[in-house]
Parts: structure tokens; sequence; C-alpha cells
């Protein structure tokens, strides 16, 4: 009841002021200089990368393709108009499709209609970021160069088959999704450089750490580390 | 793949991470150079300057020391232009040859120049000249009380007005500006990116803006100086926010300084991509530096306040909108009649009010159709049209009493924000001086604790929305705004400010507390009052 009093008290009053506000501005911030901005101090944003993992090695790669997707928030903090450092906080999504034939061995020996082992990993990078010229209060073009460690909290195996018997009872694919498979690593790690402008820039990472456990069973070939993406600037 | 890869790197690079440096090379002095006025100037240039009691002989209008430019051309990879005004050159070279440069003896301070690639923000909607169009077109003089002008014959003749854009496409064969290439009204062109004379190709901004300035079409008056002689400097790359349009820039006003002319309308505004809001003071850019230096020579620099109006980080006005003697325009709608949200807010970095005045942000324009336009560069152009009307009546004028006498003719003077600066200028000012006391509208009630603002019961009208419109501001006790209102009136109570002062209650959470030292200083039909609170 009291609630209700002070409502139509408060309701009343505001409602005896009659106007429609079509602008205001408040000022009072102008007058302190700001120590946030994309070539301030400090600055975080947040940003997409998609990309492709690419075979380095000279032995054909488990794997047919491949796609990694990150988002995240880096922070930068900066030391003078040509250097910054920073952090970025990262969830990464990558998923390998397994190739077909009489060689393959991950995870098994076993032939698919389609089959793919995806990991989720979250991940934590510390990075050098070198601008090249003198600019107003943006980012400007830079190259970063960084290493990066993460907890891979999730790798999944997953397999489509074709069904043989397509009558009633039956469905025309079977899918088999085994989560949280035991022999990924838990950690990974390794390096990046981006080379980077306004809102768009190109990443670079190689992975040092070996995604599946020794010495499990067999030991599996490793899937490509060196991976090309293009990174999107989100949102200031 | 790698197509695409190197693609990607020239985007990315696109401003240029690589490329050769540009810098501003500052000299010490002008040694053994000799300068003779009326060699250098058009002899308007001259009348200007003696009418206004400028010295035909100052030091910055002296060339440059061949030896030093002479010099630093040897060193350096490429000249690209001089300033006599600043005493400096814009150079090419590599970081080795610019720290060699930078020893010789003559050079005070080296300054680097940079690019950024920016999509040009002018936004166009290609329409039919409708009713609603003929109505934009009307309103955008009407507003300005155009009318009296044109009554009076008044056209800016005899007024030699430069404009500086980014092209001038179709301008040559433009419908609307017909009047002005028959009479040979457009006295010389140049393009300081091309260095050539041929203005007339690269983009239609400036024949959008030169329309908004003296067009005429169909009978009706596009902008007010239809009379007018034209000097066209292309100095701006439409799709490319350089620095070297700041260069180029300067070397435009020094070219329209020595041409003759009296007002300079510019669009160029640059923001966050070269600066940081504490640069916006004035002081710092070349080109704010440049508009007062053209101040001092006698010309009335009109500049657009900046399109970063719905940018949260940057509600500062742009630069040279920035420099004290630019008379900076911001936008409003046609619509509402009050700001419209892309226009550049000020105050400036140390607390300047601008923008000065304010115009029509959105304006039918033409180029080689007719188009919707929106942006303060072409605010800019339709005060720069009345600016040299004005100028055309009162011949005696100094350029700043000029600019003074147009904000005082703005129809929010003497009320001010950083919206709308003193508002929209009024041509009836100029014609009839007699001040007639306004009515009083409103009243500041004092109560305990707090004041309110009450609109007295005749002046309240529901019918008519567009007049009921009420602008207040608060002022701290060192004369800047900390906060500005526009509402529409409806009921008699508009505002209750809560009094922050020892003996009155404060409730923080309901609206800004006034201060002791503070003032209120509000609008409404005409009728201006203030509210310090003691």
């Amino acid at each position: 009841m009291k609630k209700n009093i002070l409502f139509l008290l408060i309701f009343f009053t505001v409602a005896s002021f009659g106007q429609r506000t079509l602008l205001t501005q408040n000022v009072d911030s102008n007058y302190s200089k700001s120590k946030y901005g994309p070539n301030r101090f400090f600055y975080s944003y947040q940003y997409m990368a998609i990309g492709q993992y690419v075979n380095t090695d000279t032995v054909k790669a488990p794997s047919k393709q491949s796609i990694g997707f990150k988002y995240g928030t880096k922070f930068k903090f900066k030391i003078c108009n040509y250097y910054a450092i920073g952090l970025d906080i990262n969830y990464d999504y990558t998923s390998y499709r397994i190739r077909q034939d009489s060689t393959k061995i991950l995870p098994d020996s076993n032939l698919h209609f389609r089959e793919r082992i995806s990991f989720q990993s979250i991940n934590a990078a510390l990075f050098n970021r070198f601008n090249f010229k003198k600019r107003g209060d943006r980012l400007g073009t830079y190259l970063d160069l960084g290493a990066y460690y993460g907890w891979l909290y999730r790798g999944n195996h997953f397999t489509k088959d074709k069904n043989q018997y397509n009558s009633p009872g039956y469905s025309k694919y079977t899918i088999v999704r085994n989560k949280k498979v035991s022999y990924v690593n838990n950690y990974n790690y390794g390096f990046f450089a981006r080379l980077g402008g306004e809102y768009l820039s190109l990443n670079v990472s190689y992975r040092f750490s070996d995604l599946f456990v020794k010495n499990y069973i067999v030991n599996y070939p490793e899937l490509p580390r060196l991976f090309f993406g293009l990174e999107i600037r989100l949102a200031q | 793949m790698c197509r695409i890869i190197l693609l990607l790197c020239a985007l990315l690079l696109s401003d240029g991470a690589f490329s050769q440096n540009k810098y501003w090379v500052f000299l010490k002095d002008k040694k053994g150079s000799t300068f003779n006025p009326y060699e250098y100037f058009d002899k308007l240039a001259i009348k200007r300057r003696l009418k206004q009691g400028i010295n035909l002989f100052d030091s910055t209008d002296f060339p440059l020391c061949d030896d030093y430019v002479k010099k630093i051309a040897a060193l350096a990879d490429s000249v690209s232009w001089s300033t006599r005004w600043f005493n400096a050159i814009a150079v090419y070279a590599d970081e080795e040859k610019i720290n060699t440069i930078s020893q010789l003896p003559f050079v005070k301070q080296i300054k680097p120049m940079d690019n950024y690639f920016k999509t040009a923000s002018l936004k166009n909607i290609n329409t039919e000249l409708s009713d609603t169009d003929k109505d934009l077109l009307k309103g955008q003089i009407k507003s300005l009380q155009g009318d009296f002008f044109i009554n009076n014959k008044y056209d800016a003749k005899g007024i030699r007005i430069a404009i500086l854009d980014a092209g001038f496409s179709y301008s040559d064969n433009c419908d609307a500006l017909d009047h002005i290439y028959l009479r040979k009204g457009v006295i010389e062109t140049y393009d300081f990116y091309k260095k050539s004379s041929n203005v007339y190709k690269h983009d239609t901004h400036g024949t959008q803006v030169f329309c908004c300035l003296a067009g005429i079409f169909d009978s009706v008056n596009v902008g007010l100086a239809a009379g007018a002689e034209f000097l066209l400097g292309r100095t701006e790359d439409a799709m490319n926010e350089r620095m070297a349009d700041e260069e180029y820039w300067l070397a435009g006003l020094e070219w329209a300084d020595k041409m003759g002319a009296k007002i300079v309308s510019s669009s160029l505004g640059h923001a966050w991509w070269f600066y940081f809001t504490e640069n916006m003071d004035g002081k710092t850019s070349i080109v704010s530096r440049a508009a007062n230096m053209a101040a001092r020579k006698g010309m009335l620099v009109v500049t657009a306040a900046g399109n970063e109006g719905n940018n949260p980080n940057w509600k500062y006005i742009l630069t040279p909108a920035d420099a004290d003697s630019a008379l900076s325009i911001g936008g409003i709608s046609h619509s509402t009649g009050i700001h419209i949200g892309f226009s550049s807010y000020g105050p400036t970095a140390d607390g300047r009010m601008k923008p000065n005045v304010c115009a029509y942000g959105e304006v039918l324009s033409f180029d080689d159709e007719d188009e919707f336009v929106e942006g303060t560069s072409f605010a800019c152009p339709l005060v720069a049209g009345f600016a040299a009307c004005v100028w055309q009546k009162f011949p005696d004028y100094t350029n700043m009493q000029l600019f003074h006498e147009i904000e005082k003719s703005a129809s929010l003077y003497p009320y001010y924000d950083y919206a709308h600066g003193f508002g929209v200028p009024q041509a009836s000012y100029f014609f009839d001086k007699t001040m007639q006391m306004p009515d009083t509208t409103f009243d500041f009630e004092f109560k305990t604790g707090c004041v309110e603002i009450i609109v007295r019961e005749k002046y309240i009208n529901d019918k008519c929305a567009k007049a009921d419109i009420m602008y207040a501001h608060v002022e701290n006790e060192k004369g800047k705004l900390v906060e500005y209102f526009v509402w529409e009136v409806t009921e008699k109570k508009v505002k209750r400010f809560y009094l922050n002062i020892s003996n009155f209650f404060v409730d923080t959470d309901k609206d800004r507390d006034l201060k002791e030292g503070y003032k209120v200083m509000v609008y409404y039909k005409g009728f201006v009052n203030t509210y310090i609170v003691k």
C-alpha cells in the first residue's frame, strides 16, 4: 500500500512537468582528458575471426578441411605512439574434417560418410603491438606478435553414416557424437602474428602443442598447426 | 588463396603503413626574400586589405627563402607544396633524408603527415523534384529569411568567394549554376592535388556546395550569393581523409587571399583519424591556424562544423571549425528545426563555444541532377551566401565585425548552446535594427530548494509544436556549459532544477543540482532570461 502511494506521488510529481525532451547533452565529461580510446592509454574491443588451418607438414594431413572461429576481447595498453602491450581473451572453436582413406587411424580406422573432430577452448594471449605511424585517436596500422595459452575444455568426435536400409523404421543417416573424448590434450599453446588496420586484420598463428595425448593406444598423427584467418573488430 | 591474401594485405595497409612519408618542414626565417604586394596580389585583395587597415607588407606574405627551398629540395625526394603564411614546405622523404633535413641550421621544426582511408560521408538520395523537394528548397532560404536579401536585390554582387572542396564535376553543366557561367562569374579554378586548372572532375560535392551558395533553380534560389564572383579550388580528396587535404587547404587559403576573395567557404573537417579531442583547441592543427591567419588577412572563413555528431566518443567540434576566427556552421533538421543528429557538437577542447551559428543540414542541391543531400557541408555555404549578402549591404564591415553581426542576427541570440551556437542567422536583423523587446513568455519560480521554469499560459500552443520549443542551458561558475536541453513545451511547468546550496535540501537522483554561481539560461519564443544561483 505504502509503495502504491509512493508511486502515485512520484507519478504526479513527474507528470506535472510537461515537456518532451528533444535534445539533451551533458558537457561535463568533456572537460576531463580521457584515458580511454583506440590510441589512448587503455582501450578494449571485441573481435571475431574466422579462418582455416593449413598443413605445413610434408606428410599428408589426416584432415581434409578445417575451420577455425574465434570470438574475444582485446585489452590494449599504450606505452608510446609506436608500441603497446595487450591481453587477448578469446573463445576458440576449431573443427577438422577427417580424411577417409585406407591410411586413416584417427581416431580409428573405421571409414564414415562424414567424420570430424572439433575442439573448443578458452585462450589467453599476451601480445606486443607495433604501430607504424603517428595517428589520431584510432588503432592505425599495426603488427602484433604474441603467444597464447589455452584451456581446451572440450574435444568432440562426430561421425555420420548413410544407412543401408531405407525402409520405415530406419533413418537415412546415423549420427554419432562422442563428447569430451579422452585422447585430446587439455591445454594448448602457440605463437601468433597479426597485421591489422582499423577494422580488419590478417591473423597467422602456429600451435606448438600437440592436440592428442601421446601413446594413447596409438600415436595419433597431428592435425594442421598453422592457422590463417581474417579478424574483424566488432565494437568500440 | 594467395590472391585473396594479397588483396586483404592491400586493404589492410591502405592507410599506407609502408608508403613514402610526407612532412611539413617549418623554416626559421625568410632571409633575403623580397616582396611586392602590387605584383603578387589581385587588386581586390589589395582593396580588401586597405579597407580593413591591414598592412600590405606583412612578413607572412613574403615568399620563402629561395636558397632554403633549393637546399631542402635537393635533400628530399620531392617537394609537394609550400606556405608563405607559415614559412614551411611540404616534402616527401624517407626517415634518413628527413633526419638530414632536420639538421639544417635554418629548419625550425618537422611535422609528419598521415593518410587515412575513409569512405566519404556524403549521403545522396536521388529524387525527383516533388512538392516536398520544392518546399525544402524554399525552406533552406526561408529559414535564413533570405527573402529580405532577394526582395531588396542583394545577391552578393562584387563579393569574391572562394570555395575549397573535393571537386566540382558538372558545375559547368549544371542548370542551377548556368547564370554564373553565362556571366563568367567563375574567375579562376585550381586543382591543388593535380596542380592543374581543371576542377570539373573527381567529385560532385563541390558542385552541390556551390549550388547551396549561389544556385538558382527554376527561378528559386538554392543559395543567396547568386551575383558573387567565385574561385573554385579542389583541395580535398573525397574518398580519403588525407593530411595532404590540410596542406592543400592551406595553399587554397593563400591562393584565395592572393586572388582577392573576401569569403572562403569550406567543408573540410578532420577529427579522430588524425587528432585527439584535446587537439581541437584552435591552435594545434595547421588548418585551424591557417583559418585564423586568413581572418588576420581580412577574409571571413566559413567552415562546416563536421558530421561526427553521432559519434559518442567525439563530442567536440572538428578542425578547422575549432579556430576562433572561423565562422563554424552546425546543421539543423528541416523538419524539426533543431539540431540534426550527425552535426558535430561543440565546444572546442579549450571550452569555447562552437558552432557559431547553424543552418539546414539537409538540403536540396544539384549537380547533373537534383539531389537531397545531408551534411554540415551544405549548411556552411548557405551561411556563406548569407554573409556575402550582408557584406554587400554593409561594405564597411571588417571581416570580424561581419562575423559578430551574423552571430547577433541569429535566431536564439543571446542564448547559445553547443549544438546550435546562436541559432540560424536572420536577414531581418540587417534591415531593421530597432530592437523590439520580446514579450516575457516564461518565468523562473523560486521554491524551497528548487527553481522551476513556468511558461505563461498564453504562450502554450499545442497546435503549433514547432514554435513551442524551449532551449535551456546550465552554465557553471567558470562560464562553461555543463548541460543543455531542447524541449517541446506542452504544459505550463517545464522543468525543475534542484539547488545544491548549503541551506537547501538536495535530491541528487532527480535532476542536475545547481551550485552557487551556476546560471540557467532559457530561450522560449524570442524571450531569453537567465537565473543565477546566489
